[in-house]
């Protein structure tokens, strides 16, 4: 079982293959992996409530894809919004199709432990809905962000996108600031030390297999995995067990 | 193959000990200079190297936080240059192309370009006869198939390892539309690279 965490559908700036939602399941059959979960790209760059309402009708047409709901911390009453429309069974977000929720600190230009932050950050905790929240070693992006939050929400589920990228030593420090704090392992940065690092402090219960498909080419991040791992049978936690615990996926 | 001693302490003893280490080996070693040391010292490691038969060099802007219009990196790229080296170099976009500019487009110049640029560079050097674009950094669905028909003799394969995975490097040449490119990303353009390089051995 393979589950890539870390996924987007929608156009990106860049002159690269524009991926559709039937192409993206394709792109899962010829890589293996059986269930993936994305973002709107319009949601994560420009307009969270459109791209959330465009990627609730795809997935309902696409049974092996799950969303997490984008919020834009800059909007708190409007992502709170979105939580609830979204992130219960209800006629909108239907029985958990909806598995997360997504905050993007760079991109919005606004950091997680503010009170924005902390007001979406409850409203998660209450739907038992995990963050995925995209870190890297800036400022802006720190994985040290979320530590003020955990201290507010100790039980909060939170995934560190990319681990810091570069700067995984930063995800590190944090690996036991909670026992729902996740690593999720994609980013340009592809050394192997990086996973096994992370895997031998966060645990191999909390590090997850992403992509950031379909902004990265998926073998990339499976090539670290792979290279890193060679024995399958030693990477099922990672590649699609852990996320099937967290996401309750059917 | 480069030496971590030479990118962050000493050029000079870095080199020295990488040529020692390479002298049998079937690698090549890739040796540096550090223009912040200023331009005696810089000619000192640049000739003694040579000597012992560098050919690669690789330049660290980024890491050593010095600028490309540096005069003692121009002098250099200008030695690089007359002694037909090939230049292995990361930086941005623009310093590329200053450095190309200084150059004359006729020294070798190994690039890793992020894909994020490559409206840029895909632009900028279509016509460049010298330089190098490695594939280390276009994980893009669909980059090098976007790049490859203004590139197809200019793409090289590279890793980063050990900071990069080989495996992921690889995976990005799978299922290319176009059937010879993984072949010349992966060897063809290197041998011909290397052959233009070692062309006096």
């Amino acid at each position: 079982m393979t589950v890539d965490v870390h996924a987007h559908l929608g156009h990106w700036s860049f002159p690269i293959a524009d991926l559709s939602a039937s192409d993206l399941v394709s792109q899962m059959d010829r890589w293996k992996i059986d269930k993936t979960i994305i973002s709107s790209s319009r949601a994560v760059r420009y307009d969270f409530i459109t791209g959330n309402k465009e990627l609730a009708m795809v997935l309902h047409a696409e049974e092996r894809l799950f969303g997490y709901i984008t919020v834009n911390l800059h909007y708190p009453e409007e992502s709170l919004a979105q939580i609830r429309t979204y992130g219960t069974d209800n006629p909108e977000g239907r029985a958990r199709r909806f598995v997360g929720v997504k905050i993007h600190p760079m991109i919005q230009q606004k950091r997680f432990d503010t009170n924005a932050g902390f007001r979406i950050a409850e409203a998660a905790f209450m739907a038992d809905l995990p963050i995925l929240i995209h870190t890297y070693g800036s400022e802006r992006e720190t994985p040290l962000q979320v530590l003020p939050v955990l201290r507010r929400f100790p039980n909060l589920k939170i995934i560190l996108a990319h681990a810091g990228g570069f700067d995984w030593y930063l995800a590190n420090e944090i690996a036991n600031a909670g026992s729902h704090v996740y690593a999720e392992i994609c980013s340009s940065c592809t050394t192997g030390d990086k996973l096994l690092q992370l895997i031998g402090t966060f645990g191999d219960d909390r590090v997850l297999f992403g992509t950031d498909t379909t902004l990265f080419h998926p073998g990339y991040a499976l090539g670290m995995v792979e290279e890193a791992i060679p024995d399958a049978s030693s990477r099922s936690r990672l590649m699609g067990d852990n996320a099937q615990e967290l996401f309750r996926l059917p | 193959m480069h030496n971590l001693e030479g990118l962050w302490y000493d050029p000079l003893s870095g080199n020295d000990a990488l040529l020692a280490d390479f002298r049998s080996s079937p690698h090549i070693p890739v040796c540096t200079v550090n223009p912040l040391e200023g331009e005696q010292r810089c000619m000192q490691v640049l000739e003694k190297a040579w000597v012992t038969g560098a050919r690669i060099w690789r330049l660290y802007p980024q890491e050593q936080a010095w600028s490309i219009s540096h005069p003692v990196s121009k002098m250099i790229c200008g030695w690089l240059y007359e002694h037909d080296c090939c230049l292995l170099i990361d930086a941005p976009v623009a310093d590329i192309d200053r450095v190309l500019d200084m150059t004359e487009d006729a020294m070798a110049v190994i690039a890793s370009l992020h894909f994020y640029d490559s409206a840029d560079w895909s632009v900028r050097f279509r016509q460049s006869s010298s330089l190098y674009i490695t594939t280390r950094l276009l994980h893009g669905p669909g980059t090098i198939e976007y790049v490859y028909p203004w590139f197809k003799h200019h793409l090289v394969f590279a890793s980063g390892a050990p900071f990069g995975a080989i495996k992921s490097s690889m995976n990005l040449l799978d299922d290319l539309k176009y059937p010879e490119a993984k072949e010349q990303v992966l060897t063809g353009n290197s041998v011909r690279l290397l052959g233009r390089i070692f062309h006096d051995r």
